[in-house]
Parts: C-alpha cells; structure tokens; sequence
C-alpha cells in the first residue's frame, strides 16, 4: 500500500515537474520569437521610410489604453498581428532579412491572414463573416482594409466605393450610367462623394440574407429607403412583391428609374393579354409615323402608374 | 400612425440622451481611478482640424446635372469642405476621440456627420445627408394648384365642340408652364453602440428620413382602351420615414448571441390626388364626367409600418467547425382609409365598399443557418440554408370597381377581387473548397431552390444548380480565377388564367377565360436554363505596374415555343491597368465593354375568339440590344517643384450606351424601324493644388461635362402629341458645361 503511494506520488511529482519545464521551455521559446516590440520595428518602418508604417500610430489600432489593440502593454505590438518575428531584425549568415512571420503579403493565404484579423475581430459585423461570399472568394482583410494609415479608405464615405471598385469592375461600370443611385463613380468628376455608399445597403462582412444585403431579403433591403412602396396594397403586383430586381437593376441601368429594360418590352415580357398588351409596338408608334401612348412618354405607365400597387378600391387594374 | 411615430422618436431620443450620460458618468469614475497610473506617461491629445472653403462656378444651367449635385444654375455656389477632429497621441491613454465632417456644406446635396467614441467602451455617431433628386425641369402643365393634392384646369380652358382628345384643346400653349419635378431628401441618422461589459454590447440606431418636392405621374378617366384618357400630373411628396433598429449582442469564447428589433414606419401627408378632367365627353362616360364637372381621384402612396424582431446565435465547436444561425419575425401593416369608389358624385354607386380600409397585413418569418467546417487541413466545408416566409393575411373582399371616375358601377360579376400574394422559400447549398497547394485552390458545390406561391401562374418552383471554380493566388505574381456556374429551373404546371380566374367571383367567369395568351409563360415563372460563368485575371510584374483582366457572361434559356423572353445573354469585360512610372507620378486606365441581348415573342390577340388565338401572322418577336463602353483615364504628378508643394492630375471619363431595339413579325404585324436609344457622357477633370506652407494650400479645379441623350419616347414628343394622353412633354436632357472650383485649404 505504501509502496504503490510512494509510486504515486513519484508519478505525480514527475508528470508535474515534467509539465512545468515544458511550460517553462515553451514560454522561454516563445518569448525568444518575439522582438523588442514595436518601437524596433518603427526604427525602420518610420516615416520617411521605403515601407514605412508609422501611420498606424495615427490608428485606433494602436491607441495603447484599450488593451485589446496591438500597440497596448498587454500585446506584441506589430507583432501582434505580424507574428512572432525577432528573426527579422536580424540579417541571416548570407547578408538576408528573413520576413516578419506573416507578411499580409499576397503570397499568403487568405485564411493565414484573415486568421489574425479574426482572432480579434470575430464578432460583431464580423458575424457572418465565415461563409460570406468574400471568405469564399478567399478575399483577405487587407485586400480592403488599410491598417496603416489614420483612416482606412474603406471606412471613410468619401472613398469607400473606389476600394470595391477595385474587384468589382462591373458594378464600376454600372455607376456610370444614366439611371443609377448616386454612389461616387470612378471618376474625378465632383457630385455624388458621400451621398450613397456601398455599405448603405451591403455588408460584405457577410449577412443572413442573399448578396451580403443589409436586411433579409432584396425587397427589405429596398424598403430601407423606399418604405413608400412597401404596402401591403389592396391590388398587388406579383413581382414586385417578391423581388425588386425582377424588373430593376439595383446598381444602374440604361433605362429610367434603374429598369431592366425598356417598356413597352419589358412589361410584354410577361403580359400578352388581349387588346392592347399583346400588340407590336415598334417605329409606327413614334412621330412621325404615329404616337403610340405605349412607346411614347413613360409608356405603359402613362395609365397604369401604380405598378408597384394600388390603394384605390377602384383600382385591379393598377391605374389609380 | 402619427402617435406611434412620436413614441418610438421619444423613446429612441430618451435612449440616446440617457445612455451616454449614464455611460459617460461611470467612465468619469473609472477614469478617474486610473488616472494616477498613467499621469505619468499621457501626451497630448490630437487635434487635426481642416477647412476647405472656396467658390465653385456653374458655366450652364442644367437641370440634369444637378440631379444628385445640387449644383443646377449656372452662377457661383459656396465650397465649403471640413474636417474636425481631436483624436488621442497613441500613447496618451486617452481613449476619446470625436470627428465633425462635412462635405458639400453649400449645396443642398450636403452630408454631415459628427462620430464621437471612447474606444471600446462607447460610440455615437451623427449622419445628415441631403439628397437633391432632380427628375426634369421642362416638362410643361397647365394644370394649376401644383405641389398640391387637388389640380384644377385653367379658367378660361377650352374643348372644340364636340372633341374628346388633345387635338381639341383649343389654347393649349396659351396655359403652359414650366414646373420643376423633383424631390429633395433629408435623413438624420443616430448610432449609438454601447459596451455593456466584457461580453455584452447594445446597438441603437434611429434615422429619420424626410422626402419633399413633386413627381409626375398619370390620372386616368375611362374604363378600356378606347374610352380611357390620361393626363400626366404632378403629384406631391410629402413623405416621412423612421426607421429604428435595436441588438443586444453577447460575445464570449465560443458563443454569441443577440437579440433585438427592428421598426420603420412611413408617413404620408396626402393620402389622395384630385384631379380635373381635362378631356371632353368620350361615348361611353357617364354625364358629369367630361370637363368641366368631371374630377378623377387617385390614391397616393399609403402609410404603412413593419415591426421585426431579430435573433441569432453562432457556437464555435472547435478552431475548425463554427455553426450561426438567424432568426426574424415581423409584420407589415397597412390600414389607411379607403378612398371611395370614385370621387364623381354624378356616378350612380350602388354598393358600399365591402370594408372601410385594407387592414393589410403581410407576416415575415425568416430563418438563416450555416455551419461552416474545416474538415482537413486543406478541405472546407459551407452549408447554407435559409427559410424565407411571406403571409400575407390581407382580407380577400370583391371590390364592385368604378372604371377610371368615368362610368357607374360595375355590375356585381365583374367585382374583382384582390390577389394577396404570399410565398415560401427554401434555399439551401453546399460548397466544398480544396486548397490543393499553397495558393492554388478549387470549389465545388450544390444549390437548391424551392418557391411556393399563391395566387400566381405556377404554384411550386424548383431550382438547382452546381458550381465549379479554381483560384490562383499570387502565382509569379499572377493571380487568377474562374468561376462556372450552371443551374436549371423546372416549375410545376403553368396555369396562365388562375390568377385572373382568382380575381373574379367564383362561377362568373367560364373555365377557360384567360387574359394572357395561353402560351405566356412570365420569365420569373417559368422553365430555365442558366449558364454562368466569371473570369479575372491579374499581374503584377513590379511594383510598380499592374494590370487586371475581368470577364462574365451569363445565358438564360426558357422553354421555345411559347411567349415571353425567350433568351436573355448578358457578358462584360474589363481591363485594368495601373503604372508608377516615377515615385511622383501615377497613371490608371480602365475599360469595360457590356452587351445585353433579349429575345422575346408574343402574339397580337384581341379577344378570346380561338381564331385569332390560334394564327401564327400574328406573331411578333422583338430583340433588344444594348451595347455599353465605358472608359476611365487618370494620370497624376504629386510633390513637384523644388518645394515639393504642388501637386496636379487629370482624368478623363467616357460612357456610351446604344440600346437597339428591333420588332419583326409575321404578315398580319406591320413594324417600322426604332432609332437606337443613345446615352453619351464625357467628362473630363484637371487639377492642381499648390501648397502655399505647411499649413494652407490653395486648389484649381475645372471640370467639363457633356452628356446627349437620344430618346424616341421623349424626342418630338409635346404635350399633345398622344391623342389620348395630355403629357408634360419634355424632351431629353443634355447638357454641355463647365464647373470651374476654387478653393483654400487650411489646417489647423
């Protein structure tokens, strides 16, 4: 019996002692990665410098009283995002700076480098961010964000566009347009900076809803701005309340107010009644040949103008 | 509504006083406490303030251009641009900072917005925006009483005898004013995120939106197509919208959670629109109806709310497997007051309304899951599915209508009925993605769809869809990716007439009465083939230098032999290139190239006699084709000069769109040519800002803008040209000007 608590206690002095030293070998390894902090690194990223990043002092990221950032006493400072990396300040035996541990540079894997980011930021927005259209795309964080400045260019209104811009060259193209929201397009011409961003209806940290929208569903999303066309109406259209983009390009169209084409087609698309709906409109129908109240002004709207429903108890056929 | 609306604005401004001080007031007391230990190192705050004020010059009045600008007279307006800010030094341990910025503070498209937080604690945030919408300025009325909700004809307006169209107004032109259509929106936001403690935070956020000015739209007196005339009216806009959103989120390790609500109520000052007719007596109108005693009345958009309530919740099994799921329930309502059957008192109503409003009322269930996993080191796994539930319990009454304020009501067989759509939709997916090597990746996966309508031509819909892709990340400085995407839509049995059979009273109709040909299939209802797929390609030789290729195209086939679209096909692509050729100097260029193409037939019927249904002369085909260029070039010199304080660019930007539309058909169609629909804009940017010191600069900026504009629905086309529509009759809007901007930059 005493044997087998002297056995015991020699197992569990051993497992014990054994379990401290590696503790300790681990910390002391782990300490020995990182460097002397971010004063070292700004030695020679600082201003002035070929790849300096003294501007992140200028960011929330680095405010030293909110523990959770980098830069506080309770953190690595820029190793705490780029990785244990005292190696770096050193050269190697054949005259080469190794790189910090992680780069954020492009020949990184997305995940590598979002996985930083989210060791902190997995909450909030950042929600739905695990199986977003853009964690699927493999879209890093810093494909967006800019960390190294005062204010990240896809935070601020004025610039938000010209960053999602960047990959989404159509949604560039279809700012240009001559019925669109008022989002900046690409261009230096003045306007529209600020009125519309991307983000007023987009969350591309990921949402519930489809296309990363900011409500549930397209039509929610719409009714943000648009509650006037909500309803419910006593005459409903069908499409309209399904889905918007049944019969509207979101972004911007060709054709007056952001429709998928132009009337008198685009409702004969759907409706061949008889009479007047099933007829070919086309060059008869305008001046001088003749003037079609279909083709011309705003076409099959110049009488049933409550398309997206009607109130009226008179009005099934959605005129009133 | 209005009380409901003044409780939420009082509870939601008592919560934005309440919670910042109350916060504010416990921060004072921890801070205090730690103000001993960081005395000794705290630095001065920051303050970074920078006020941009100068003149811009408007050579040309354009209404067009003025349209979200504000900037629509030619003469001088107000530049004023302006940030201010104090933030804390790094190391200060201070954790306030606040930021008042204002941009375009002299027009009336300006947006302010005020953001104050304590880092990690607390944030407020203010946002005023102010969105001119500017629609046309030269259409022309002679209605009077604009901007009101009752318009009257002129004294002295004349009908030849016995006239019934717009070839009988006798001094038209005499009347005609200019009026300008257009609104204008003004939206306060107020954002307020609380943290609670280490794992609880609260988000408020409360925006009131006002929306004022006119918009056309169309009165119409008569019943068919023959008896109906339409005049184009300026109605009011006098709209208010407040939305109110409201989480509690909880954080901690492997859980999270929220909870909370969302609101939004839209108000509207003018329920209905009057009108007077402006036509002389057509057949078939009752007596009273024609000018001058005749008055039409439409109903404006009506007030309506919709309350949700929210939740979530995501558990993080391990490093590699993560479930979230969504929950939101909410109602839509509406009950404004129905207008009476018509507004006409010489119009003999026999049978009241069947109930004083709508009392409609849409339920919203919605539910979201996804549970995302690392199966191997290098195999991910997506699985989406979300449940999307529109009820809508609106009652169903027969409505005895009167036909357009034209004609006494309606026998009780021809009452229709309203159609309350409501919709059930199941999506789901799967998406498997490998990371074969480092950087080189390929994806994989299922989608499902599933519609259930009511009230529509087909009651379930079902669609699926594989997709497949490969991505190269960074490869010799290349990165590219190719997507495709196949999916295939196939729909239960297409009943064409069932809504207009459900719109009637049971027994009125005979089975087979229809109103859409049978052979109309709705493109949103029908059979499909989708093909998708998307390309880009990028390099980066240098850093210096990189350019990007991107292209997607998409086809959707429908079922041949019937009417409707046919064939869609939509592809773009873009080039990209960008190039330091010196430290200062920049210069970028894109270009994208977009073509849609639609097909689609129908047949010319005019009643339900199975001869006409039946020939194929009949059949008529339209394809419509829009070609888009748009072109962007910028080239920039920063930092020149011995000095290094000048700074200057241009940039150039080109955008032509043609749509072609083309009608054909058989013997009986008889066609003619449509011009091409034409949009050209060009606008070309130079600038240069000189820098006068460290603190102030002063910036030159022209800008020239042209845009025509080839429409034949507007082109040539007056207030009477249609016989039976009196218009606004305004042409395109082109414009070909200059903005000339002069500004001083001082930092402070």
């Amino acid at each position: 019996m005493i044997r087998a608590r002297l056995v015991l206690l020699a197992f569990l002095f051993f497992t014990f002692s054994g379990a401290m030293v590696m503790a300790a070998e681990e910390a002391a390894e782990a300490e020995a990665e990182y460097s002397r902090g971010s004063r070292m690194c700004l030695a020679c990223h600082g201003e002035g410098r070929k790849q300096d990043a003294h501007e992140i002092l200028l960011s929330r990221m680095a405010v030293t009283a909110d523990s959770r950032t980098p830069m506080s006493d309770e953190n690595h400072g820029c190793e705490s995002c780029h990785g244990p990396s005292k190696a770096h300040t050193k050269r190697a035996s054949d005259g080469s700076r190794p790189a910090p541990a992680i780069t954020f540079g492009p020949d990184e894997p997305a995940e590598l480098k979002n996985g930083q980011c989210l060791a902190c930021h997995d909450n909030g927005s950042r929600f739905h961010w695990m199986g977003s259209m853009h964690d699927i795309q493999q879209t890093a964080c810093v494909d967006c964000h800019d960390l190294h400045v005062e204010n990240d260019p896809v935070l601020a209104v004025e610039s938000q566009p010209e960053v999602c811009y960047t990959c989404h060259a159509e949604q560039r193209a279809q700012f240009m347009r001559q019925s669109r929201h008022p989002v900046q397009a690409a261009s230096e011409a003045t306007s529209h900076i600020g009125l519309m961003t991307c983000t007023d209806c987009h969350k591309p940290h990921g949402s519930a809803g489809e296309a990363s929208l900011v409500q549930n569903t397209i039509n929610e999303t719409c009714y943000e701005c648009h509650a006037e066309k909500r309803g419910p109406f006593v005459f409903e259209h069908q499409p309209v309340r399904e889905d918007c983009s049944t019969c509207h390009q979101s972004h911007g169209s060709n054709y007056a107010p952001l429709l998928n084409g132009r009337g008198p087609w685009l409702c004969q698309q759907c409706h061949n009644a008889w009479n007047h709906p099933s007829m070919a409109y086309s060059g008869t129908g305008i001046p001088p040949q003749g003037a079609s109240p279909q083709v011309l002004a705003s076409q099959c709207l110049n009488c049933h103008n409550q398309v997206h429903g009607s109130n009226h108890p008179s009005g099934p056929g959605l005129t009133r | 509504m209005a009380i409901r609306n003044k409780t939420v604005l009082s509870v939601t401004l008592l919560a934005f006083l309440v919670f910042p001080l109350v916060s504010w007031a416990q921060e004072k007391a921890d801070d205090a406490e730690k103000d001993a230990d960081q005395k000794e190192e705290k630095k001065e705050s920051v303050v970074d303030n920078e006020v941009e004020l100068g003149l811009y010059y408007l050579s040309d009045d354009s209404f067009r251009y003025g349209k979200y600008s504000g900037l629509t007279d030619e003469g001088v307006y107000a530049l004023v641009d302006f940030k201010l800010e104090k933030r804390p030094a790094w190391n200060s341990g201070d954790l306030t900072r606040w930021r008042f910025q204002g941009w375009r503070a002299g027009l009336n498209s300006r947006r302010f917005v005020f953001d104050f937080s304590q880092q990690g604690k607390q944030r407020f945030r203010f946002d005023y925006r102010q969105i001119p919408n500017n629609r046309f300025s030269n259409g022309l009325t002679p209605y009077m009483g604009l901007g009101g909700d009752e318009l009257r004809m002129p004294v002295g307006w004349e009908i030849a005898e016995g006239s019934n169209n717009t070839r009988g107004f006798i001094n038209l032109n005499d009347y005609l004013r200019p009026y300008e259509i257009k609104t204008d929106r003004k939206s306060i936001t107020l954002d307020y995120d609380l943290k609670i403690s280490e794992s609880w935070d609260m988000a408020i956020g409360f925006r009131h939106e006002n929306r004022d000015g006119v918009r056309n739209t169309f009165g119409i007196i008569g019943s068919n197509m023959t008896s109906t005339r339409s005049a184009e009216l300026i109605a009011p806009v006098n709209w208010q919208t407040d939305n109110l959103n409201l989480m509690f989120n909880y954080s901690n390790g492997r859980a999270r959670f929220g909870i909370g609500m969302y609101a939004s109520f839209f108000n509207n000052d003018d329920t209905a629109l009057q009108f007077q007719n402006a036509f002389g007596k057509v057949g078939n109108w009752e007596k009273g109806v024609a000018y001058p005693d005749g008055f039409g009345q439409m109903a404006l958009e009506p007030e309506n709310s919709y309350v949700q309530f929210k939740a979530y919740g995501g558990f993080v099994f391990n490093a590699r497997t993560r479930l979230t799921a969504d929950l939101s329930w909410g109602t839509m309502k509406q009950d404004d007051a129905f207008l009476p059957y018509t507004i006409n008192p010489a119009l003999r109503v026999r049978e009241d309304l069947p109930r004083l409003d709508a009392d409609a009322k849409i339920d919203t269930l919605f539910f979201s899951t996804r549970l995302t996993s690392r199966l191997t080191k290098r195999l991910n796994l997506v699985v989406n599915y979300r449940y999307d539930d529109r009820d809508n319990k609106t009652p169903r009454e027969a409505y005895r209508y009167i036909g357009g304020d034209s004609e006494d009501q309606k026998p009780t067989a021809e009452s229709r009925i309203n159609l309350p759509y409501s919709y059930t939709r199941h999506t789901a997916d799967a998406l498997l993605n490998w990371s074969v090597a480092r950087g080189f990746s390929l994806k994989g996966g299922v989608e499902w769809n599933d519609y259930s309508r009511d009230y529509a031509e087909v009651e379930d819909s079902n669609e699926w869809a594989w997709l497949a892709g490969a991505r190269l990340a960074s490869w010799e400085n290349l990165s590219a990716s190719l997507d495709y995407r196949h999916s295939d839509r196939d729909v239960d049995e297409y009943i064409g007439n069932l809504p207009f059979q459900e719109s009637y009273l049971p027994g009125v109709l005979p089975e087979d009465a229809f109103q859409n040909h049978p052979l109309q299939r709705k493109y949103n209802l029908t059979d499909r083939e989708r093909d998708e797929w998307r390309f880009r390609l990028d390099w980066f030789p240098t850093r210096e230098f990189n350019i990007g290729v991107t292209g997607s195209n998409w086809t959707d086939d429908y079922d041949e032999g019937y009417f409707g679209l046919n064939e869609a096909e939509a592809y773009s692509w873009s080039v990209d290139f960008g190039y330091r050729p010196a430290e200062k100097v920049f210069l970028s260029f894109f270009y994208t190239h977009e073509n849609w193409d639609a097909s689609q037939s129908n047949r010319q019927i005019f009643s339900f006699d199975p001869d006409t249904i039946l020939r194929e002369d009949r059949n008529w085909f339209a394809d419509s084709e829009d070609e888009v260029d748009t072109f962007n070039f910028h080239a920039g010199v920063e930092n020149l000069g011995a000095q290094e304080n000048f700074t200057f660019g241009f940039d150039y930007t080109y955008s032509y769109v043609e749509s072609v539309i083309n009608v054909t058909g058989g013997d009986f169609i008889e066609t003619a040519p449509l011009p091409a629909l034409k949009n050209k804009l060009r606008t070309w940017v130079v600038y240069g800002q000189m820098d006068i010191n460290e603190r102030s600069a002063v910036t030159l900026r022209a800008e020239s803008g042209k845009l025509t504009v080839d429409d034949f629905a507007l082109d040539h086309v007056t207030q009477d040209t249609m016989t039976n529509i009196l218009s606004l009759g305004q042409p395109t809007q082109d414009y070909d000007l200059w903005l000339i901007s002069a500004s001083w930059k001082y930092l402070f």
